[in-house]
């Protein structure tokens, strides 16, 4: 080996430190960039890292060190078990969100949810039991049996809302999801165009990984990768994008479907459970809640009709008969019939019973008490809203801890931190110190060579 | 497992969080005193909670109905016993009556006479009335009871009113007029039983005035059996009303058990809550202050 050789491969490790340094200050710059992976630079000896072939043989004078290209820090399968959870964290907190939303709108226990307004209904029954003369006890049944159907009418409107609300999120999600597919399809394309072992590579591919995991949440996106780099985001059993081909997305009011077959998309994570939501659970929750409304309806009709007006009048309608569910339930307003603005229709007395009689308004007043009857009903009714909540809840809670967990496994790996990084640093810049110092110490041999050699006695 | 400085700080953060979110709770549960205020903090707590404050307000009503009937017993048993004390005149008066010897014709007309106020005066007891509603007319609003003398003929009807005291104990709380003072086929109506005396009195009739007083001893009798059975309605009231009180004492313990913050515990949770708060600031505060940076010249 020559002193000029020395020279070239001091001159390497000059270059390979600079590169540590580069890839230290990459490293730091990016320390609290979200989804980034710490980068390392990949080094081998020049001469001893290149297997020597039959017709290539090695350089075998060469000396020095030659910069490979840039390694992720990250795991391939840490990341897929943060997709996973991504997916079912995504599923149990649209669960948790919207049932909240739901037990927030019947608004329990209040004085103004709809179990004190129907003891309140009852206890203006029994009140005019006692005196179905006073025009005022007449008076505070109409207005309690008003403001029982507007609470009914409330917590069916907010339940609506909610389902409104759920479809414009939906609407939402398929913007996002559009445009994340084609993010990840267009870096699909950088990825292959891009130098292999180069540090800009690796940075989209964290951003790719950051993508398809925000697709796991919103729809449970699984990838595969490809040999040449790209991978491939499936939903449900299709590809959602493939290379650098997307398959979009289009939401109606109730489901997500794919825009060029308008079948319906079979996804996972929060858009999944939004279309169990909007399809099965809230429409369900609605009809439970119609069957209370359809349980009092029927029920006090049924006592009332049986029961006689001031004017002897037997047949009266409290609740308007058709309307049976929680949105259309209120006082009737039959022209002949209807009690809405005729306390003195009120069937207070039983139909045997004299002007003073207030047995029907007594029998009424004790629907409170009967067996699987309508507080049962809406107690029962409560008691569903109240556990899915709770469970909703307990598995949100749940599966942001798991999600949170895959997150930090794979952080541990990827993430940067800054004290490593300064100790690279730090020994990057010796090793510069070093390179430099022998380039110097050889710059001094060849001028020692140069100057003196063959100079005898001066 | 590598731990980086930004995990540190999220593991930090995520402590403080909890420390923060635990003493907001036992905050919120001592200055609201309740422990449910949502359904899913503890749904089985808040549909006892509920039921119990049903029961309460079916209590409330329960004790209103109690009252009313006290009320219209306690009229009943003033009643009765005034028509009674009438009655025993009224006997003592047709003994007198009888005895001719005695009773000359001033002497009867002017015994005749007081059985007559007598008579008037039941009459009116007939048309008393409790809150405005006649009380011995059924569930009806006649003029007069008995009306259309001579014959006393009974107005009302023989509707009743129930009052549901306690859950599943309903009470029949108002007394018929024609159990009272009898029908006018039983030959003992009080009304015409007083006429017949006052024709036999007037007539100096000894055998009559018999007839007359052993009449007049079935219809008392007939009140009196009223009476005790009003009475007797009386004291389950009362008793009734007292367990209430017991029950209601109950349901309000019932209700505080599912829904009211033990103080005490939520005391000890809150300072818990507050020592692992500062302490995990304490921690944070040392955690940040130390890098390599320090160390490096």
């Amino acid at each position: 080996m020559t002193s000029i050789q020395s020279m070239h491969t001091a001159l390497s490790g000059l270059i390979a430190a600079r590169k540590r340094v580069e890839n230290a200050s990459h490293n730091i710059a990016n320390a609290s960039t979200a989804g980034y992976s710490r980068q390392s630079i990949s080094q081998v000896a020049a001469g001893g890292g290149i297997v020597p072939r039959v017709f290539t043989p090695s350089p075998v004078e060469a000396g020095g060190v030659i910069t490979v290209g840039v390694d992720r820090s990250t795991d391939a399968l840490l990341r897929n078990r943060l997709n996973v959870a991504s997916d079912a964290a995504g599923a149990a907190a649209a669960g948790a969100k919207y049932l909240e939303r739901v037990e927030g709108s019947l608004n329990e226990p209040s004085e103004s949810g709809l179990s004190s307004q129907l003891a309140a209904f009852w206890d203006a029954w029994g009140a005019l039991s006692v005196s179905p003369d006073s025009q005022a006890a007449r008076q505070q049944v109409l207005d309690q049996g008003s403001m029982v159907a507007y609470t009914f009418h409330r917590i069916d409107t907010e339940m609506q809302d909610t389902l409104a609300f759920a479809g414009d999120e939906l609407s939402q999600a398929a913007v996002e999801v559009n445009d994340l597919s084609q993010q990840v399809a267009n870096l699909n394309a950088a990825v292959v165009a891009a130098s292999p072992g180069s540090s800009e590579r690796a940075d989209m591919l964290d951003q790719r990984d950051l993508l398809v995991e925000r697709l796991s949440y919103l729809v449970g996106a699984q990838q595969s990768m490809r040999t040449d780099g790209q991978v491939a985001v499936y939903v449900g059993g299709r590809l959602l994008v493939d290379n650098a081909t997307v398959a979009k997305m289009k939401a109606t009011t109730t489901q997500m479907t794919w825009e060029d077959s308008g079948n319906p998309v079979s996804a996972g994570g929060y858009v999944g459970q939004l279309h169990t939501l909007i399809n099965q659970t809230i429409p369900a929750l609605r009809t439970q809640l119609d069957g209370v409304a359809q349980k009092l309806v029927t029920d006090v009709n049924a006592l009332h009709s049986a029961g006689k007006d001031t004017s002897g009048n037997v047949g009266n309608l409290f609740f308007a008969p058709l309307g049976t569910t929680a949105a259309s339930i209120d006082l009737s307003s039959d022209p002949a019939l209807g009690v809405s603005g005729h306390p003195e229709r009120l069937a207070a007395a039983s139909a045997t019973g004299g002007v003073n009689d207030g047995s029907n308004a007594n029998l009424i007043g004790d629907l409170a008490d009967a067996t699987n009857g309508i507080d049962d009903k809406y107690h029962a009714y409560l008691a569903t809203v109240g556990t899915s909540t709770k469970s909703a809840r307990s598995k949100a809670d749940a599966q942001e801890l798991v999600l949170s967990s895959a997150r930090e496994d794979l952080k541990s790996i990827a993430e940067v931190n800054v004290d490593d990084e300064l100790a690279d640093l730090t020994a990057a810049q010796r090793a510069y110190q070093a390179s430099a110092r022998v380039i110097t110490t050889i710059d001094e041999m060849l001028a020692d060579l140069i100057s003196h050699f063959g100079r005898v006695g001066s | 497992m590598r731990i980086t400085q930004p995990a540190a700080v999220r593991r930090i953060q995520s402590d403080m969080q909890t420390a923060r979110a635990n003493r907001t709770k036992a905050s919120d549960q001592i200055s609201s005193g309740k422990r449910i205020t949502r359904l899913s903090d503890d749904p089985a707590a808040a549909i006892d909670a509920l039921r119990a404050r049903r029961e309460l307000k079916r209590s409330e009503a329960y004790t209103r109905q109690a009252a009313d009937a006290d009320g219209w017993l306690t009229t009943y048993d003033t009643s009765l016993s005034t028509i009674a004390d009438r009655l025993q005149r009224i006997r003592d008066i047709s003994l007198q009556g009888q005895n001719t010897g005695t009773a000359g014709p001033e002497v009867r007309a002017s015994l005749v006479q007081e059985i007559q106020g007598i008579r008037a005066e039941l009459a009116s007891i007939s048309d008393q009335r409790y809150l405005g509603k006649p009380v011995f007319a059924g569930t009806s609003e006649p003029a007069n009871t008995f009306s259309g003398a001579p014959a006393y003929n009974y107005q009302g009807d023989s509707g009743t009113f129930m009052r549901t005291i306690a859950p599943g104990v309903s009470m029949q709380v108002n007394v018929n007029g024609e159990d009272v003072f009898g029908t006018t086929a039983s030959g003992t109506q009080v009304f015409q039983v007083l006429q017949d005396l006052e024709t036999q009195i007037t007539a100096g009739n000894s055998a009559g005035i018999t007839t007359g007083i052993q009449n007049l001893d079935t219809a008392r009798e007939r009140i009196e059996t009223i009476r005790i059975q009003v009475g007797v309605k009386q004291n389950t009231v009362k008793y009734i009303q007292d367990q209430r009180a017991t029950v209601e004492m109950d349901l309000r313990t019932q209700l505080s058990n599912a829904e009211d913050a033990d103080l005490a515990t939520a005391s000890i949770d809150l300072a818990a809550a507050d020592i692992a708060y500062k302490a995990t600031l304490s921690a944070a505060s040392k955690l940040f202050s130390t890098s390599l940076l320090d160390f490096l010249r």
